[in-house]
């Protein structure tokens, strides 16, 4: 469904340059769920944006749903593929009621049936028709990312970028809102780019996940490596020992 | 185990802290009671739960419009409650000293890092220009920083986020306090460098039988980390029990948030949701453990 | 108040403050209602307010309040003093003073009115496209901007004014075109932060054209800043229109004015003081106000300044 390859993205020019990306390569069949992990600088967000098409200075390859495509997008690419974002504090308009906010794709695609589509798409994400009028001022940040999520899939798109989207928020929210995008991408065959900084997290959604650091992808692991801490590199384990929490005799206290 | 000893630091009894709102008084913390001693305790919640608002209402931090009641509030021998702004100043920094989240934000931008240490120091102790200098540097060697002396002359943006959250530890240790209240002290680092900075909060803290109130929403962070934890819910403690027997809690809240965190180990197997009985709310608070 | 109407009262009120609107016009409703709160919560602000609407009042009610027509020369009466018949006396014409201050306050608004109504949209367009398209757009747009930043807002008014030859309306347009400036550098530099926003970056992951992201999700983010930096500014203009009228180049004689009346006044200051006092006071009370009122909106706007 998504192939990159020789993916480069590179920032500023001449000597300033700093490469976020470094030929990076990889395939996700389709309704699966790949992660993209690594700590913050690591270029993981930026290949999403890439992906997107919110990021338009990279080279290399990009291949969605059998079609090369290019650095812009047209309408046809963003009713397949969508993205929810990480703060969802930051993602909703503030000025905005639910109603505008989830029908704002449809008008902008010329879809007609807005109300009861709505109706649907809010009912998906376990929001009642309560919600409809509300700010997002007016919502948890559970109830954000609901509302974030509906509207990444009114349009029934077959591809979800997903950029952290539970890390700011609480663990039993995170809780519901996993479950909400599992059951989801299961019932819609869905394929998902899960961008986390977070292992647990990643094992409970992807099916294959890729480990960077520093613009450059370090190993490729499937779902169940990860569970039973099968990495290959050192870096992979340090990320995994240090996930399981504060351990004094794991820590060396004198790196700079 | 250190866990409650004889003579507390900080004793804290019956704390509220609210706020006026169109829709009437909003309270944000609701009557709660607890001990710091020499140790690690962590105040662990969701947001909304009152723990950054108790961690400010201890130096009197609290946003405006916010109004607090202790009935009492003691650190050492010395009673906090109704102390007037110019008495907090004498102990904000001096006895009891705050780590905030993110480091960039609470350094002078324009201040070499070295000078804000030791003015630091030179705020609460009698000292020369050098004397605060040579102390500053000391105390970067004992936050494990390799060269002090090139450190001391750099100006905040030039340093990276876990040297950043060093240099507050350094900063907030050196007039010697009594009582450490972290809020979030490493959310902001990845996760590698998050445990060195722990490790270095936990070496100074145990050497120098300073108390830590550690104010986290990682479960898992503070169960590893602290020697007791405190778990907050709508504004009340509804279960303490020490750090390593978190695991066998008893609230339903508790055990319900532990029950809701991913585990590498679980894989896709489906999270546990909490649900949220409206009783818990109201219901006794656990005595002193 | 009967226990009925205060019944409905309360119905309201909960109607204003229920947690889940059942329509877009409700949500709309409840948050005017809740910035109303903040803005109540502010006493100076409420006295601009009120202040703003009792002159608005007057303009608009001029011809009853008005004790004669503003127009009308008595020469047999001219220069009295304050009197039952003649509240402000009379001026050397011997027309009604007091009638003439009300009808000015037409004058007075009818430009802040205008020049709010010009100055705003411009300003928000060419700051909001220039700082969300960026690159050479931006640059044209805002160093035309800081050209005519560069000129004093009143030379540059006068100029215009010289050069259209003197008029009301002239007034009018010399003065939006020298302030427009400002509020295209707010409205840019407010954009430069929203741009970067997620939800500016959600709305283009839907494919939404750039006109559409700037006209439906940039500019509302703006709005709150430029209506607040317009109702300040528009002390300053109620100044620069004063300042026109007193140099013969705003509104033109026999149009009530209050910098006019407090340039003719300026000859019978030494015997006649209170004519050049009334119309001064009443300059001082409008600029007063908005700039009140304008501070009071800044504060309700941004709850967490």
């Amino acid at each position: 469904m998504i192939e990159v390859s020789h993916l480069r993205v590179a920032f500023g020019a001449g000597e300033n340059q700093s490469v976020a990306v470094d030929d990076v390569s990889f395939s996700i069949p389709e309704a699966t769920v790949y992660g993209l992990v690594g700590e913050s600088g690591c270029g993981k967000t930026t290949i999403l944006r890439c992906l997107a098409g919110l990021n338009r200075q990279w080279s290399g390859t990009i291949r969605i749903a059998g079609k090369t495509v290019g650095p812009v997008r047209d309408l046809a690419f963003y009713r397949m593929a969508q993205m929810v974002f990480q703060d969802p504090y930051g993602s909703l308009h503030p000025r905005h009621t639910v109603n505008t906010i989830l029908s704002e794709p449809l008008v902008v695609h010329g879809i007609a049936g807005i109300g009861p589509r709505v109706s649907r798409v809010l009912a998906q994400v376990g929001l009642g028709e309560s919600y409809r009028y509300r700010y997002p001022h007016q919502l948890s940040g559970g109830q954000r990312q609901r509302v974030a999520i509906a509207r990444a899939l009114i349009l029934e798109p077959r591809i979800l970028f997903l950029d952290e989207p539970t890390s700011a928020l609480d663990v039993s929210v995170q809780a519901e809102v996993l479950n909400l995008l599992r059951d989801i991408q299961v019932e819609q065959g869905l394929t998902c780019v899960l961008v986390s900084h977070d292992l647990p997290v990643v094992a409970n959604l992807c099916n294959r996940l890729a480990v960077m650091n520093q613009g450059k992808l370090i190993e490729e692991l499937g779902v169940a490596d990860l569970m039973s801490a099968r990495a290959h590199s050192g870096y992979t384990q340090r990320l995994i020992a240090a996930s399981a929490g504060y351990d004094r005799t794991l820590v060396g206290l004198d790196v700079d | 185990m250190s866990g409650t000893t004889k003579s507390p630091i900080l004793t804290v009894e019956d704390l509220r802290v609210g706020f006026p709102g169109p829709r009437g008084l909003v309270e944000a913390v609701r009557g709660i009671s607890f001990e710091v001693g020499r140790n690690k305790v962590g105040i662990v919640g969701e947001s909304g739960s009152g723990k950054s608002m108790t961690g400010r209402a201890i130096l009197n931090l609290l946003p405006s419009g916010a109004t607090s009641t202790v009935k009492s509030m003691r650190l050492g021998e010395t009673e906090l409650a109704g102390l007037n702004e110019n008495e907090m100043l004498g102990i904000r920094g001096k006895r009891v000293s705050m780590i905030l989240q993110d480091p960039k934000y609470s350094l002078n931008p324009v201040m070499r890092v070295g000078h804000q240490i030791a003015e630091a120091f030179r705020v609460h102790h009698r000292a020369s220009r050098a004397e605060a200098n040579e102390r500053a540097l000391e105390m970067l060697a004992a936050v494990r920083i390799r060269d002090p002396k090139r450190v001391f002359a750099l100006y905040p943006h030039e340093v990276s986020g876990g040297m950043g959250q060093r240099i507050m530890i350094a900063m907030m240790l050196i007039p010697e306090p009594e009582l450490i209240i972290a809020d979030e002290p490493t959310s902001a680092l990845d996760v590698t460098v998050r445990l060195q900075v722990l490790a270095i909060l936990d070496e100074l803290v145990t050497t120098r039988g300073i108390g830590l109130m550690f104010i986290s929403h990682d479960l898992n962070l503070v169960s590893t980390f602290c020697d007791e934890v405190l778990i907050m819910y709508a504004g009340r403690i509804v279960e303490r029990c020490p750090a390593a027997d978190l695991h066998q809690a008893k609230h339903p809240y508790t055990r319900g948030l532990l029950a809701s965190l991913p585990r590498l180990e679980d894989g896709h197997k489906r999270l546990r949701v909490l649900e949220r009985d409206p009783s818990w709310r109201n219901e006794p608070i656990p005595a002193e453990a | 108040m009967t226990a009925h109407s205060f019944e409905r009262n309360a119905s309201l009120r909960s109607w204003l403050l229920v947690e889940a609107p059942q329509s877009g016009f409700q949500a709309w409703m409840q948050s005017f209602y809740l910035a109303w709160l903040r803005l109540a919560a502010n006493p100076l602000a409420v006295i601009g307010v009120v202040v703003l609407l009792g002159i608005g009042l007057v303009a608009l009610m001029a011809p009853w309040i008005a004790t004669h027509s503003p127009f009308d020369q008595v020469l047999a009466d001219r220069l009295q003093r304050p009197s039952a018949a003649h509240w402000l006396g009379t001026d050397e014409l011997g027309r009604d003073v007091f009638s003439r201050i009300v009808y000015g306050a037409r004058t007075t608004l009818y430009i802040v009115g205008l020049v709010a109504v010009i100055v705003g949209p411009i300003g928000l367009c060419i700051g909001a496209t220039a700082g969300y398209l960026g690159g050479w757009v931006e640059a044209v747009l805002m160093r035309i901007t800081d050209i005519f930043l560069s000129f004093p807002s009143l030379i540059l008014a006068l100029a215009f004014v010289s050069a259209l030859g003197p008029s009301l309306d002239n007034a009018i347009i010399a003065i939006a075109l020298s302030s427009w400036p400002g509020i295209a550098r707010l409205a840019r530099a407010e954009t430069l932060t929203i741009r970067s926003s997620d939800y500016v970056d959600a709305v283009r992951v839907m494919g939404a054209s750039t006109p559409r992201i700037i006209f439906k999700h940039v500019m509302p983010m703006c709005l709150p800043s430029v209506v607040v930096r317009v109702t300040l500014s528009m002390a300053s203009v109620a100044l620069t229109a004063a300042g026109l009228g007193f140099l013969g180049l705003g509104a033109q004689p026999p149009t009530p004015e209050w910098g006019a009346m407090l340039s003719t006044a300026r000859q019978y200051l030494l015997e006649h003081w209170y004519l050049a006092a009334m119309p001064g006071l009443a300059i001082l009370t409008v600029s007063l106000a908005f700039n009140l009122f304008g501070d009071g909106l800044r504060d309700m706007l941004n709850p967490r300044s």
